[in-house]
């Protein structure tokens, strides 16, 4: 009888490791290193989440552009995110802004990042005051803590801004 | 060591290799910070500006008229193929953008360029909406203003289209819907 419970045992881990590794294969091709914007990873209920922004200079127009980076985990085992937007609410018609964005345990420069969504295209965001979303990127089985970051380059300006970070993913 | 300890000895080697490929599998040669890229895509009105196609526009004068601005453009292939330059559908258009107010909506005061009017024609002929591989092309757009409420600010060349998501509320993704963003060229007409 022991014999049986420890196979069963064995069986049941067995069967968790391959569980855990097909979530892995499915999830690694999308959080990782693309070139564009990334379809965001299916949402469970955000367990935390976190904001930075970041406003670069507006060269004589009035009003202002925000640059927002939002953390998030997942309850329930799911990925944690990080997300990118640029909202123009300036009374320059469009700004020309990128961005990339990554989750990292080291939210400094040279830090190792963990899942990165690599560079946007260049795209010109209307004055009308909305969030457009920019990227993305998550990451399965989050390591603790995890902070949630972007770089943005604005083109008009020649301005761009490295590390802005939150907490929120972790 | 007996066959269901073989077994999780095996089970906890995949966690771990799994683990491990979740955490460092992206993580290399990504700790460079992206640089601009170097072509430019802004300017003011004689600036040569490039497409990632491979061709360069120069937006060299414009007539400004109280109901029509007309705008004399050169172009430059060096790309080994024709170019469709003028496009039939929203990207590859020449745009004109009044100063309007924060909180404008995205598609309000903003006008499409379009071949000159007959009578204009003999003396402005048409930007043409070809150019050839390795070719050099010039002509003339116009833009009607009678649509708009606020001085000129900006003429983009839309180069690309981009899918895109808009939200009210960045934190409340009930409050998003897709939409369409451009990459474009872009001429400061105040500068």
């Amino acid at each position: 009888m022991e014999r049986f419970y420890s196979w069963k045992r064995a069986m049941g881990a067995l069967a968790a490791a391959i569980a855990l590794m097909v979530s892995v294969a499915v999830a690694a091709p999308t959080s990782a290193h693309g070139a564009h914007t990334q379809t965001q990873a299916s949402r469970l209920t955000a367990c935390s989440s976190g904001r930075s922004d970041a406003y670069p200079p507006m060269n004589g127009y009035s009003g202002y552009m925000d640059l927002i980076n939002i953390g998030s985990s997942s309850c329930g085992g799911g990925p944690a995110n990080s997300d990118t937007y640029a909202a123009n609410c300036s009374g320059r018609s469009f700004w020309t802004a990128q961005a990339d964005t990554w989750l990292t345990q080291q939210p400094y420069s040279g830090g190792s990042r963990l899942s990165e969504s690599g560079r946007s295209s260049l795209v010109s965001y209307p004055n009308d005051c909305k969030s457009y979303h920019v990227n993305n990127t998550y990451l399965w089985f989050p390591p603790s803590p995890l902070y949630s970051c972007a770089w943005w380059y604005v083109k008009e300006s020649n301005w761009s801004k490295d590390y802005v970070c939150n907490s929120g993913a972790s | 060591m007996p066959f269901s300890q073989r077994l999780r000895a095996l089970a906890t080697g995949l966690m771990l290799a799994s683990g491990i490929f979740a955490v460092s599998g992206c993580a290399q040669a990504l700790n460079q910070a992206p640089q601009g890229p170097a072509a430019a895509i802004s300017g003011a009105i004689g600036a040569e500006l490039t497409a990632p196609e491979g061709f360069s526009i120069i937006v060299d004068k414009v007539e400004r008229g109280s109901a029509q601005w007309l705008f004399h453009i050169r172009a430059h292939s060096s790309a080994a193929n024709a170019i469709q330059v003028i496009g039939s559908g929203a990207d590859h258009q020449f745009v004109l953008v009044e100063a309007k107010p924060a909180g404008t909506p995205a598609n309000e005061g903003v006008v499409q360029l379009s071949a000159p009017t007959q009578a204009d024609l003999a003396t402005h002929p048409a930007f043409p909406a070809m150019l050839g591989a390795g070719a050099s092309t010039e002509g003339w757009l116009r833009a009607d203003l009678t649509s708009l409420k606020y001085p000129p600010q900006l003429l983009l060349y839309h180069y690309a289209s981009v899918s895109a998501t808009v939200c009210d509320n960045p934190s409340n993704q009930n409050t998003c819907h897709p939409t369409t963003l451009f990459s474009d060229l872009e001429w400061d007409l105040s500068a």
